[in-house]
């Protein structure tokens, strides 16, 4: 049966390393895709996530479960974020390649994907990551945890400590920017009816 | 004039539109907001123009978090420091493990040959030695003397025939040192053989693999190809007739003319 974070949570706190480590590997890939869709490079994504789960594992006997463990880790990992952003001062950075690898685009390629649909996609990823870049931190935050992370507004106002109205309304603001920038890039139709 | 203004909807609209698109409205109000949505094309084609941002945006997908957490060895990912490992941990860690493991059995090798370890079990119990402790000649000289005459006689024959197998005169230690030694190396060296073999045969079928792919896609891409051309050929087929037509209609036309 699986446990619940709560429970290796507990467990954790009492010592049992490998629950930590179970906890890991249930919330790595969120925390990452989270770190990596913020601030937009992958050696930063991975710092940021490492990061996360070193503080958490750090602070985990004062977790006294008054939130989700999930949300928990969602603050550790926003704050890191933030930091980042402030340490660099800039916008988050897209890392586009120039030309695309053949050998890569082979390797990622799925089974009934055709490399027209691969390259399709890769651009349309690099479009998304271009207009997301351009958003300003608190839309793009609102974005990704309502679009990627399927967060309730609720959830989301309590993690970056701000109004329920604040979040709908940037979420709406950002929504609106992208639906701007993609109309500019030819990008606004769903991914299978791009060319 | 903006379209907000273009649209009659008296609660907040853009908290409504928002709501709408998550779900997040409860059934009245949905029921409501659809009422609204039948007849208000500002807000139908915000709607529309917003589903299809968030279709688009469910196409970015984040690389795969490779080495962001080192994976344990029940499959786990485990904590790493945070602060870089020194060079040389993490070129000892890119080393594979058959080699470390080599290396390990090699060193451990010349190590006892170079104690000249020996192991034996006699009467007196189980006694270890090694070369670096000088052998008792007196002792054993008082043992022989003290044995039986066939002993005496194989202790001679004994002698003989180290003396007879060592030539040269050459330290005590160094012939078990180096025959240790010899069958260490030849220990690791049939390791790596194994190793490089087994390597190879993975590489041959990795290759084998690649071999497959590529040859399925350029298939695939063949046959797409030829259908592109067949339909090129049809349609410029259907574009020659076409024209064809034409010139001999105009032809009739023309031979018609008085």
């Amino acid at each position: 049966m699986t446990s619940t974070d709560e429970e290796l949570v507990a467990r954790s706190v009492s010592g049992d390393t490998e629950s930590f480590n179970e906890l890991i590997l249930r919330w790595e890939r969120p925390i990452y895709a989270l770190a990596y869709r913020t601030i937009g490079r992958e050696e930063d994504a991975r710092d940021v996530c490492q990061e996360t789960f070193l503080r958490a594992f750090r602070a985990l006997p004062g977790f006294r479960g008054q939130a989700k463990f999930s949300s928990w880790l969602y603050r550790i990992a926003l704050n890191l974020c933030r930091d980042w952003m402030r340490r660099e001062r800039r916008a988050p950075i897209v890392q586009v390649p120039e030309d695309s690898d053949p050998m890569e685009l082979a390797a990622a390629v799925e089974p009934s994907e055709s490399i027209e649909d691969l390259v399709a996609r890769r651009d349309l990823t690099r479009i998304v990551e271009r207009v997301m870049a351009r958003l300003p931190e608190e839309q793009r935050t609102a974005i990704v945890l309502k679009e990627y992370h399927g967060l309730t507004f609720q959830e989301i106002a309590d993690l970056v400590g701000c109004p329920l109205s604040t979040v709908k309304t940037r979420l709406y603001q950002g929504l609106t920017v992208l639906r701007r920038e993609l109309e500019k890039d030819g990008a606004t139709r769903p991914p299978s009816q791009l060319p | 004039m903006t379209k907000k203004e273009l649209c009659a909807y008296t609660t907040n609209r853009d908290e409504a539109i928002i709501d709408y698109l998550y779900g997040d409205l409860e059934r009245a109000e949905r029921t409501a907001f659809e009422t609204h949505l039948a007849t208000c094309s500002v807000c139908r084609a915000e709607v529309d123009a917003l589903t299809g941002v968030r279709q688009v945006l469910s196409g970015w997908s984040p690389p795969e978090p490779i080495r962001a957490l080192e994976h344990g060895t029940h499959g786990g990912p485990r904590l790493v420091a945070s602060s870089p490992a020194p060079a040389s941990t993490a070129r000892a860690r890119d080393i594979p493990v058959w080699v470390r493991v080599a290396v390990a059995v090699l060193c451990v090798g010349i190590g006892l040959g170079a104690a000249n370890l020996r192991v034996s079990y006699g009467s007196d119990g189980l006694s270890v030695r090694t070369g670096w402790l000088p052998e008792s000649a007196p002792a054993a000289a008082a043992s022989v003397s003290a044995a039986q005459p066939w002993q005496e006689e194989l202790a001679a024959l004994e002698q003989r025939l180290r003396a007879e197998m060592r030539p040269t005169p050459v330290p005590a230690a160094a012939a078990p040192q180096d025959a240790s030694s010899e069958v260490v190396v030849r220990q690791v060296r049939a390791m790596l053989a194994q190793s490089e073999q087994r390597q190879q045969r993975e590489l041959a079928l990795r290759i084998g693999d690649v071999l497959n792919d590529v040859q399925v896609q350029r298939r695939a891409d063949l046959s797409k190809i030829d259908r592109s051309i067949g339909l090129i050929q049809n349609s410029t087929g259907m574009e020659v007739l076409r024209q064809r037509e034409m010139l001999n209609s105009l032809a009739v036309r023309v031979s018609q003319r008085p």
